[in-house]
């Protein structure tokens, strides 16, 4: 008996510590290179090479005001597209932007590639950050 | 309703439409110019790429009211003389390489094809197929399009 009291006492501790271990870190580094892979597959045809639109069509991503002042806003814009009025760096653009059927990890890859690339610098997007914008 | 005076193959006309009309449907239906074709209507497969002052758009995206005095050019406005069999060197390189196969993308596969070639006259494999990335093509004529745009690069540079 007192064995197993042993026994029970010593999975509760270890799993009590395992829980306690801190999870990976999430690799932004990685992330971005994946994302690159994700935006020219996917968003290069209309915001082009260098993140620089095209003027009074397709907004620019490139030192864009808009897209960097909400991550959130973001990510729910690649899920579920946009339409509608939106200014950015100044201008108003009202086109229509599909959302894309991708997985977390590709959202936030491809978030991550465009807010750290074009003259932005902006903090990471994680895959759960996803998960939990989605509808 | 509303008014809209555009160039279209540097032809000026004056088309009614609603603001948010895609252009596609104006240069389609209005304007009877049909080598612009409808793939997807959400951007995603370049069918119905044409020229905005030179830059490849989808038209199926893009409103008519978003134009203004931008030039537009489709597949129609590209070749010097195509009634007597003056093509634009893309054209000519397709049509070299035997490129088509159904033909329903090409038209937008030789837009993005010219936009690539004007910005970058010599592309290496890489760059073609960053540039062509967006442009569909449901029979898989890739490798031939890739030749073209290599045989039409050095038809251009001669």
């Amino acid at each position: 008996m007192k064995k197993i009291s042993i026994l029970a006492v010593s999975i509760i501790a270890v799993s009590t510590l395992l829980s306690f271990q801190q999870q990976p870190k999430f690799d932004v580094k990685a992330s971005i290179a994946r994302g690159k892979e994700v935006y020219t597959a996917y968003c290069i045809s209309c915001h082009m090479e260098q993140g620089e639109g095209i003027e009074d069509i397709y907004p620019p991503l490139a030192k864009s005001d808009y897209l960097m002042a909400d991550k959130i806003r973001s990510i729910k814009q690649v899920l579920y597209g946009v339409n509608g009025e939106i200014r950015v760096n100044g201008k108003t653009y009202n086109g229509d932007m599909t959302g894309f059927d991708m997985t977390d990890q590709e959202v936030s890859d491809v978030l991550n590639y465009v807010r750290n690339s074009f003259g932005n610098k902006g903090g990471a997007v994680t895959p759960e950050e996803v998960k939990a914008s989605r509808k | 309703m509303a008014s809209f005076t555009i160039n279209v193959n540097n032809q000026v006309s004056t088309v009614t439409a609603e603001p948010d009309t895609p252009l596609l449907w104006v240069l389609r239906d209005e304007l009877d110019l049909t080598g612009t074709k409808f793939g997807c209507g959400i951007a995603l497969c370049g069918t119905c790429t044409v020229h905005l002052d030179g830059n490849p758009v989808r038209s199926c995206i893009t409103p008519i009211s978003s134009v203004g005095n931008k030039k537009i050019t489709t597949i129609e406005g590209i070749a010097s003389d195509e009634a007597n069999g003056k093509f634009h060197a893309v054209q000519q390189a397709w049509i070299d390489e035997n490129v088509p196969q159904c033909g329903f993308c090409q038209g937008g596969q030789i837009m993005s094809a010219i936009a690539l070639l004007d910005k970058n006259p010599n592309p290496s494999d890489s760059d073609i197929d960053t540039a062509m990335e967006g442009n569909i093509c449901r029979c898989g004529t890739y490798e031939r399009i890739r030749k073209a745009i290599k045989r039409a690069a050095k038809a251009e540079t001669k």
